[in-house]
Parts: structure tokens; C-alpha cells; sequence
């Protein structure tokens, strides 16, 4: 079944066309980088899955719904920024999530809370940017969701953070499960991928399986991408 | 899930708010003691009795700016990503905010009833506050049946500045820069045209057999119809022209 299918989808601020005619199919069970430089429309193609962006024109489905409270309930999304009110600490967010999805599971998100030392009394604002960062991915993570979003999950924090926040991803997401990440970081993430999407000035220029891709290359998804996108 | 968001609206604004109500009152009961032990010519109480009058007269124009900054940075800042993300219809979100600006006034109204009270108990001898609650007792039920009248009013009137506030957000948000100026503006041009369209007059209607004093239904028609108005302009944005960035 197809979780995610883009149609001629177009986005424009004023003169500027963030996505041009983008035509898309994410079929579940797959990791999926969307992978491009900055304003390339990563975060807009995200955005709009996630019902945050209306489109200009075309049209995007989600599970064969176009984006709506329904289509959020299935979806977990984790924004490039954070948006977790920092008057909240750890516990209430946990609370919070519980009241508002179904299929959020509080041990988890303890769990995880736990593997990392965070203290769930502490408030969000007493934390650091990369902490509350790991926070936001535990919630978004705790999820049985149908669709992950991850906007750049792994772009501000340390190295040996990503390596966490990678191995967080891996392991629990469901194997029905779609996650598309979004991030310019592709050494760090190319091993987890299924399949590769390449996006240029709102158009989708290439989109293939991970592993194929190398082997057609004869080089790693990195490396390739540096001379597509080379300046 | 109106119920949790309006839960979730209150408890983010009792942070700020309680504090502000809880000086409030602590300003009351210090002037009071202050009054009622002769000790109205200190500079102290001079200082205590400046922060009193302010705090009092601003606290209602606190609550509501502090509701209508609930609305956007809830929706329309950071925080509008994750709030956008639960699985909520627009309308609800709208209505949640709406609901929650209601009962903070009457949050304020009750903090303000205390304060009354504090006063009243602390300067007042006792023998001229039993006269007082025993004449509540005689006052006629025509004088309830307005204060009623008034209350709804009130709450009416209050609902449709919050959702003025709420529109002109929305509107300055499909523009990229100078939002809460244009806000701003669009606030003060509204409460222009509402002015021209209907002037202000407080006029009243005797009912049936002239027993009790009625408003006229204008004044209750005109806030409710401008609700409507304003809250469906926040909807359009929201729910077809949302562009958080």
C-alpha cells in the first residue's frame, strides 16, 4: 500500500516556486531520505504532508486521505525546530501526548527517557538545545505510527548524539511503518536508507533504492550527492 | 479533545496568571492592614496603594492580551507546529481558545471578587458588613434580572474582542514580516468600522406589564454576530491558508 503519494504537488511563495510539479509514491515498510541542499523544498514537502502548508496546486495523499485531523493521527511528525513549550516538563509532554494519540506508548517514551538520563521533572527550558531536541525525537519516536516525518532530525546535535538518535530510529519504527527523513547530512544516515530521493529547486530529480543506487554508482549515496548538487 | 485542549490552554496560562492574580490579592490585604491600623500617611503604603490601583486596573486588560497571545503563539508561532500536528480539527482549536478566554475572565472576575472581599472584611466593622449582606436580601429582583442582563453582556462583548484579536492574527500571519503591527492596525480599523456601522447606545426596553428592565437585543445580536464573523475569517486562515514557516 502506498502511505505517501505526491501529485503534480506545487508550492509558490509569491515568484518563488519552492516545489514544482512533484510526483511521488512511498510505499510502507521503508526508510526514505529526502535528501538536498538548503531550500531545495525539503522542509516544504514536509510541511504540507503534515498538513502545516497548504498546497499551491496538485495534490498530496496520505494512505489514500488527503491530509486532514485524520490523516494526523496516523502520522508522527518531528519539525526542524523546536516546538515543545518549554514551560512543560518532560512528564506533562508524555501526559500530553497520551491525551491527544492513540497509539502513543508512554513506556517507550520513558524508556528512552530513561536510556539517556533525563530527568522528566526537569522543565524543558532548563535543558539543553540538543536535549530537548532528543525529547522531541523520544515523542515523536514513541509513537505506532503510519508515517514518520523527521525534519532534519540529526542536523543540530553532536555526532555521537546522531549515532542515538539513528539507532532510536531504527528500532522503533514499525516494519509497516514509513519513515521519511529529511536532512543535507546523507553520510550520516545513507546505512539506514531504503531508498533515496533527490531533490533540486523543488523538483524531484532522482528517486531510487539506497542500495542500487551504489551499486549503479559505483559510490556511496554521499559522494554521489556531492557531485550532483556540486557548486 | 476540546476538553484536553482547553485543559491543556488553562494550565499554560495559570503559569502566568496565578501569580499575577496571587500579587494582586497580596496587595489588597497588605493596603487593607495598612488602613485599618492608621497607617495611610506612610511612604510604604503610598508605593503599596500605586501597585494596588495598578494592578487592579490593568489586570483585566493582562488577561485578556495574555489569552490573545495564547492564540498565536498556540497556533501561529513554534508551538503551532506541534498543536497543528495533533489530530484536531481547526474549528476546535478556534473554539478551545475562544472557551478559554471566557473562563479566564471569569477567573479574573472571581480575583477580583476576593479582593473585595479581603478589603471589605479588613477595613470594615463587622456590624456595617452584616447590614450590607442582610440588604442583598431586600434588593428588588429586577436588580438581579439586569445584573444577569450585564453579565451576559459582558461575557458576549469579551468573546467578541478576544475573536477580533484572534482574526487580525490570523490575517497578519499570511504576511512574512511586521506581524503584530499589521494586527495591530487591523484591530484599530475594525473598532473604527464597528463604530460607524453601529454607534454605541445603551438603550433599554420595559417588558411585559413594565415588571423588569430588558437591554435592547441589538446590544446582544451585534457582539454575537461579530463572533461569528470573526471567528469564520480565523477558520478560512487557518484551515485553507495556513502557511507556518
Amino acid at each position: 500500500m502506498e502511505t505517501l503519494v505526491c501529485e503534480g504537488l506545487c508550492k509558490d511563495y509569491g515568484s518563488i516556486k519552492a516545489l514544482n510539479h512533484v510526483d511521488l509514491s512511498l510505499s510502507e515498510g521503508k526508510i526514505v531520505g529526502l535528501l538536498g541542499p538548503n531550500g531545495s523544498g525539503k522542509t516544504t514537502l514536509i510541511k504540507m504532508a503534515s498538513r502545516l502548508l497548504v498546497p499551491s496546486a496538485g495534490k498530496i495523499t496520505i494512505c489514500g486521505e488527503v491530509p486532514s485531523e485524520k490523516t494526523k493521527a496516523i502520522v508522527s511528525y518531528l519539525p526542524d525546530r523546536n516546538v515543545l513549550p518549554e514551560y512543560m516538563n518532560c512528564d506533562e509532554l508524555v501526559q500530553m501526548y497520551q491525551d491527544f494519540f492513540s497509539d502513543f506508548e508512554s513506556g517507550r517514551a520513558y524508556e528512552m527517557l530513561g536510556s539517556l538520563d533525563i530527568d522528566p521533572k526537569m522543565p524543558l527550558r532548563k535543558m539543553s538545545k540538543g536535549t530537548r531536541e532528543k525529547v522531541q525525537l523520544i515523542l515523536t519516536m514513541s509513537r505506532r505510527a503510519k508515517l514518520y516525518l523527521l525534519d532534519e532530525p540529526i542536523a543540530g546535535v553532536d555526532p555521537a548524539a546522531r549515532d542515538y538518535i539513528l539507532r532510536t530510529i531504527i528500532s522503533n519504527y514499525d516494519e509497516n511503518a514509513t519513515v521519511l527523513i529529511s536532512t543535507h547530512l546523507i553520510a550520516d544516515v545513507e546505512n539506514v536508507l531504503d531508498e533515496a530521493i533527490f531533490l533540486k529547486e523543488g523538483r524531484i530529480i532522482l528517486h531510487e533504492n539506497a542500495d542500487e543506487l551504489k551499486e549503479k554508482t559505483g559510490k556511496s549515496i554521499d559522494e554521489y550527492f556531492r557531485e550532483v548538487f556540486a557548486c | 479533545m476540546l476538553g484536553k485542549l482547553i485543559k491543556y490552554d488553562f494550565k499554560a496560562l495559570a503559569k502566568n496568571m496565578f501569580p499575577i492574580y496571587a500579587l494582586m490579592i497580596a496587595l489588597t490585604f497588605a493596603c487593607s492592614l495598612m488602613i485599618r491600623f492608621n497607617l495611610e500617611r506612610s511612604f510604604v503604603f503610598g508605593i503599596a496603594m500605586f501597585a494596588w490601583v495598578v494592578s487592579m486596573s490593568s489586570s483585566f486588560a493582562i488577561t485578556i492580551w495574555m489569552t490573545v497571545m495564547r492564540f498565536y503563539h498556540g497556533l501561529l508561532k513554534n508551538e503551532g507546529y506541534l498543536s497543528f500536528a495533533l489530530p484536531v480539527k481547526t474549528a476546535t482549536h478556534i473554539l478551545a481558545k475562544a472557551f478559554n478566554a471566557l473562563i479566564w475572565a471569569v477567573v479574573e472576575v472571581i480575583a477580583l471578587g476576593i479582593c473585595a472581599l479581603i478589603f471589605a472584611f479588613t477595613v470594615a466593622p463587622l456590624r456595617d458588613l452584616m447590614e450590607a449582606f442582610k440588604y442583598f436580601f431586600t434588593i428588588d429582583a429586577d436588580f438581579y434580572l439586569m445584573l444577569l442582563q450585564m453579565a451576559l453582556l459582558g461575557a458576549l462583548e469579551l468573546l467578541a474582542g478576544d475573536c477580533l484579536f484572534f482574526a487580525a492574527f490570523s490575517i497578519a500571519h499570511l504576511f512574512d514580516r511586521h506581524q503584530k503591527l499589521i494586527a495591530g492596525v487591523f484591530v484599530v480599523l475594525m473598532f473604527i468600522l464597528r463604530g460607524f456601522l453601529f454607534p454605541p447606545r445603551f438603550s433599554m426596553e420595559f417588558g411585559p406589564g413594565s415588571e423588569f428592565v430588558l437591554l435592547h437585543p441589538l446590544l446582544f445580536i451585534i457582539p454575537l454576530a461579530l463572533t461569528i464573523v470573526y471567528s469564520l475569517v480565523t477558520w478560512y486562515i487557518l484551515d485553507k491558508k495556513l502557511n507556518l514557516q
